[in-house]
């Protein structure tokens, strides 16, 4: 069963050009979804409905078969949703472990060394870990948060090829052994490759490959 | 995490930025509360010269009527006139104790001139003074034993003496005389010091040889042995015409003992009556009860308020009130519009936090209040930091303070004329040759104590002030849409 469904979703930022245009799409947990197409296509504003930052002039989104009412977005983002960006996102005053404290709805330690942090790095000061080791906690940190669906935003932009390919690694992981749904916008052709389903974006349409 | 837990860290962990807001409310909070702790000193000093100085009214004879003087023949000297009206008694002012309201004491007083000696007859050695001694001074000081004579105030209370209220003298030893004593005497420390006397030694008082000659008196039946039971000691700088004569040198006992070494002084009987009441808001309701009373007849006593004294001491204490009222208010806007921008500038810098704990599910709410606890848990240490330095900066600032506006005040004078006042200076007494005190430093001297008062105010308004300013502060984060979380993250 679907964990997410968009049904004949439109959204309109000035409501004559339509960026997203009866867009119709399922997701599912266990699976990693990458959602690709070029700059405006509306990869992004796909992201922001799944994640509940925004709302659709047409259409409807539903979280575990329960259709999201505008009232219900802030609970639904706190409780189902988790965001990992390309630029990590971390508190820099928080150790990685506080970090994922901020969510935490499980124990961060168990969290941190399952993504690949040491102890030590753990209690270190997020501004002296790499761009790897960071984007590490914040994946952490999406995933201590308990939420079922995990939205990433060119998690891998910033990183050079080896460390994206971990980082890839880690977001299957979430999918395949933890069971979430991970959605991926990206415009890299390698992270494209990992995932279970690609959906392409051309004119505010889905087209799944 | 608790947004208490985050601002604790965020405090700890930031420590200059931490450093300069504890520094910016330090600074507030100091002058605030220094400026809180001048004004308490000055409202106090106000009340103390109120009681000491206002509050007062004076009951002398009314020697305006020709018919009640009568010109007597003096000795061999020729003739002096005497007033003959009806006198001012003990028993006029209880009367007027008892059936007036909201007085709290009198002190009926008359000055004269004796000459004093130790008990074994050897006239008392006296102080040197700066002043006095010149032009009719001098002239006098050389005839006879003139320049032995001191000044001597035959007192009921010398407690109510307006010297003593009025804080030119306070009492260093021994006890005040009153009305009961008989054949009592106070004297200046320095001159008992210099004549080796304490409180229970004798002195023998008598009239001089130069007056009693010149009223063909005979100065032994004028001796009479008194009793040592005060000591005071000037707090002021005085002056008068002879040296012999300065508050140093001067003594206090009472109308029996005056009555005997002058007893021209007994004829005529106190000159005033100085009647100190309860509540100085209440003074002309109480002279105008006393002036309707049936036993005060307006053609043998006159009753006058001077507050003469009272203004002049507290116009520097108005005039400083008035500048500490502005300054603080002055502390209070800039502080709070200093706060304002500058927490506004620490949560600009902070909206991708803000997108951060927004986007992990954190209320706006929860947020602005993060940062308001930040400031408050700064603040709780910087406002106790500041009892401290408002102690060191208040008691700097109130000195200063004081002394300018007294310094502007005597520049600029009041415009009243010779035998007034000029800023505190005063002939308290009504005889002329009465010495004349300066400003008296003790009156207008500011104690300046942080108050219990003004630390729980500036907990309170500083809380609030601070509330508002994070509020304000906080507004782009409170109005930040879900959508634009998004666009500030990617």
């Amino acid at each position: 069963m679907a964990v997410m469904e968009l049904k004949d979703v439109r959204y309109s930022y000035d409501g004559k050009r339509n960026v997203l245009k009866k867009v119709d799409v399922e997701f599912e947990e266990g699976k990693i979804y990458a959602v690709v197409g070029p700059s405006g296509c509306g990869k992004t504003t796909l992201l922001s409905l799944l994640g509940g930052l925004d709302f659709p002039i047409e259409g409807q989104i539903l979280y575990n078969g329960k259709k999201l009412t505008y009232d219900a977005l802030a609970e639904h983002r706190r409780e189902h949703i988790a965001f990992v960006f390309q630029n990590f996102n971390l508190i820099d005053y928080l150790t990685p472990r506080e970090n994922v404290l901020l969510t935490s709805k499980l124990p961060p330690l168990p969290v941190l060394e399952r993504v690949g942090l040491t102890g030590e790095e753990c209690t270190r000061s997020v501004k002296k870990l790499s761009g790897g080791q960071q984007q590490r906690v914040a994946i952490a940190r999406a995933l201590a948060s308990d939420a079922r669906v995990i939205l990433a935003d060119e998690p891998t932009g910033s990183l050079d090829e080896e460390t994206a390919g971990e980082i890839t690694s880690v977001l299957k992981e979430c999918a395949h052994k933890m069971n979430k749904c991970v959605v991926v916008v990206t415009h890299s052709g390698d992270l494209a490759k990992q995932a279970d389903v690609v959906l392409r974006l051309k004119k505010g349409e889905i087209i799944k490959e | 995490m608790s947004l208490f837990q985050r601002a604790f860290l965020y405090v700890t962990r930031k420590r200059a930025k931490t450093a300069i807001l504890f520094l910016l409310l330090t600074v507030i909070a100091t002058l605030v509360l220094s400026g809180a702790a001048i004004k308490g000193a000055v409202k106090t000093a106000q009340l103390n010269v109120r009681q000491a100085l206002g509050g007062i009214f004076t009951m002398r004879q009314n020697t305006s009527d020709s018919s009640k003087w009568e010109s007597q023949k003096v000795g061999d000297f020729g003739y002096q006139s005497f007033y003959m009206g009806e006198q001012l008694s003990v028993g006029l002012a209880d009367m007027i104790m008892d059936k007036v309201k909201g007085i709290r004491g009198y002190n009926a007083s008359a000055i004269s001139y004796v000459v004093a000696a130790n008990a074994q007859g050897k006239v008392l050695e006296l102080l040197e003074s700066e002043n006095g001694d010149g032009g009719l001074g001098g002239i006098l000081g050389s005839y006879g034993d003139f320049a032995s004579t001191v000044t001597t105030f035959a007192d009921t209370n010398t407690e109510f003496d307006s010297y003593f209220t009025g804080g030119y003298l306070e009492l260093v030893e021994g006890r005040h005389i009153t009305y009961q004593d008989k054949d009592k005497v106070m004297l200046s420390k320095e001159l008992a010091e210099l004549n080796g006397l304490t409180i229970g030694d004798k002195l023998i008082l008598r009239m001089s040889e130069f007056k009693a000659s010149m009223t063909g008196k005979d100065v032994e039946k004028t001796r009479v042995e008194v009793e040592i039971v005060g000591l005071f000691h000037a707090t002021a700088k005085s002056s008068t015409m002879l040296s012999n004569w300065s508050m140093d040198n001067a003594l206090y006992t009472t109308m029996d003992v005056v009555g005997q070494v002058r007893p021209e002084v007994l004829k005529e009987g106190y000159e005033k009556i100085n009647f100190y009441v309860n509540d100085p808001a209440k003074l002309p309701e109480i002279v105008k009860q006393v002036n309707a009373l049936p036993d005060i007849d307006p053609t043998d006593f006159v009753v006058d308020v001077d507050t003469g004294d009272a203004d002049a001491v507290m116009k520097p204490l108005e005039n400083m009130d008035r500048l500490v009222s502005i300054l603080v208010l002055l502390v209070v806007m800039v502080g709070a519009a200093v706060l304002y921008l500058v927490l506004s500038g620490r949560i600009k810098e902070r909206t991708s936090e803000s997108g951060i704990l927004l986007s992990l599910g954190l209320s706006r709410k929860n947020i602005v209040c993060q940062y308001l606890a930040e400031v408050v848990l700064i603040a709780v240490f910087a406002f106790a930091f500041s009892i401290f330095t408002s102690g060191i900066v208040a008691r700097g600032a109130g000195e200063r303070l004081i002394d300018y506006t007294v310094a502007k005040q005597e520049q600029e004078g009041n415009g009243e004329g010779v035998g007034t006042i000029v800023d505190g200076s005063t002939i308290v007494n009504s005889s002329d040759f009465a010495p004349v005190f300066e400003r008296n430093e003790t009156l207008t001297k500011i104690e300046v104590n942080i108050p219990i008062s003004g630390i729980w105010i500036l907990y309170g308004a500083g809380t609030g002030i601070i509330f508002l300013s994070v509020l304000a502060a906080g507004l782009p984060v409170m109005r930040m849409k879900p959508r634009e979380i998004l666009a500030l993250m990617s």
